[in-house]
């Protein structure tokens, strides 16, 4: 950070990705990172603030584009369409300041293990626009987080925006944390495809209690192609907390983690068959 | 060192900072200290302001984000002979103990009632939400802000 001797604010995207095709130039979203980082590496920063086609959500009969500048907040308030578990996992997100300041882009792009939107993005099935000086790209969310996001990106390639089909899923989205504020222990976020009586498509993700967001497989596997029922949603929730590795956290055990999971993915995989709306827990 | 230019509370600044500066360091060196600094990393909220109208943590926004930008700090709202109307209700209440975390929660108050002229409990809390007071126990600052609400409704009915 220290050796950081250029500070730019393009208005468009075309100028950011020339800016950061130079080696050593970094992108700049919410910022709530990036003042507390001290990589040495950095020589020039392109600050996306005011690019104004990343600042957009848009909606048409299929689906919903949220540009990568675009804030929690804005997320939440946006009063169209927007899939219910995306805007619980961003109200979920810290606090009013840092939900103004956090974006979508700088929440993908710089995972760490507490991030709640990654959670809902992934059990949604987003796909992800990308863009760099030489290329624009489109790859699905689960093709972003086969590795650290920062890793998938190229070199001067930022995330441009996440695009979710509308309607596809019955979904919910828990985050389990102590206080409204502090980092998840645990998120859930459950998404269902449902024709008639039959879960057609499962999808469940996890946040918290791993290293970084990812998809439940073998619980969603599970699922799709059955015929619903509870003792499935509770089966679902076991292999679910069998199939993953935790994280350590000082702030629970193990066998919390476990328990708390098969709990609430099954809780989760209830309210999206339900419909019910999604919600916090102090895991009461 | 990297020139910005920003403008405080109404006046335009032209100052040199050095790319690790934070806007919370850049406002205390310009000598606006009611901006605090308990944390500096993001969890207190007591170095909050006002910037472009969106109300954020200081310590979290490097200054050359501020380049170009209209930051506001709570010595813009009013003072001891002239308090604008959240100021004297937080008075009013006894919203007010050791005082540290009180400049945020003014201006986090403030953007509140610029988009919400009634706003309910819950509301409120949300607005606040992130302004760690380890003195109160919140509570008068709800009624504060609900106060403020109703003094500043009444003044805008009597300008009509």
């Amino acid at each position: 950070m220290i050796n950081v001797e250029q500070y730019d604010r393009p208005d468009t995207l075309k100028e950011a990705l020339e800016l950061l095709a130079k080696e050593g130039a970094v992108a700049l979203a919410g910022g709530t990172s990036m003042s507390l980082a001290k990589n040495p590496s950095w020589n020039s920063i392109v600050d996306l603030s005011d690019i104004e086609e990343i600042q957009t959500i848009e909606e048409d009969d299929e689906f919903i584009t949220i540009g990568a500048m675009v804030t929690m907040t804005e997320i939440f308030r946006h009063p169209g369409n927007m899939p219910c578990s995306i805007s619980a996992a961003a109200r979920a997100v810290s606090s009013t300041p840092i939900r103004n300041m956090t974006t979508v882009g700088g929440s993908l792009a710089r995972s760490v293990y507490w991030n709640d939107l990654p959670v809902a993005l992934l059990s949604l099935g987003a796909s992800v626009g990308l863009a760099s000086a030489h290329e624009r790209r489109r790859i699905s969310i689960d093709e972003l987080y086969t590795s650290h996001p920062s890793k998938v990106l190229k070199s001067g390639e930022i995330i441009t925006d996440v695009k979710v089909e509308l309607g596809k899923y019955k979904t919910n989205f828990i985050k389990l944390a102590r206080t409204h504020v502090d980092y998840a222990l645990l998120n859930v976020c459950a998404s269902l495809e449902v024709k008639g009586n039959v879960i057609a498509n499962a999808r469940i993700s996890v946040g918290g209690a791993v290293n970084m967001a990812r998809l439940v497989i073998p619980a969603g596997e599970l699922l799709s192609g059955q015929q619903y029922s509870d003792d499935l949603f509770i089966k679902a929730g076991e292999t679910a907390a069998e199939s993953i590795e935790y994280r350590s956290d000082f702030r629970v055990n193990r066998e919390y983690q476990k328990a708390v999971t098969a709990k609430l993915v099954t809780r989760s995989l209830r309210d999206a068959w339900n419909n019910c709306e999604c919600n916090e827990t102090d895991g009461e | 060192m990297i020139q910005i230019s920003l403008n405080i509370n109404g006046e335009d600044f032209d100052v040199d900072v050095s790319p690790d500066l934070t806007l919370l360091d850049l406002l205390r060196e310009l000598g606006f200290h009611s901006v605090k600094k308990g944390c500096g990393e993001g969890d207190c909220g007591a170095c909050g302001v006002i910037m472009d109208g969106i109300y954020c943590k200081s310590c979290l926004v490097l200054a050359m984000q501020a380049n170009g930008r209209d930051v506001f700090t709570v010595e813009s709202m009013g003072d001891v002979n002239d308090p604008h109307p959240l100021q004297q209700a937080f008075v009013d209440e006894g919203a007010v103990q050791c005082g540290y975390c009180i400049p945020s929660m003014l201006l986090a108050a403030d953007v509140l009632l610029s988009e919400n002229e009634d706003p309910t409990d819950d509301e409120i809390k949300e607005a606040l939400d992130g302004n760690l007071c380890r003195c109160t126990g919140y509570v008068k600052q709800i009624a504060a802000v609900k106060k403020a609400a109703k003094m500043m409704r009444e003044e805008e009915n009597d300008a009509e």
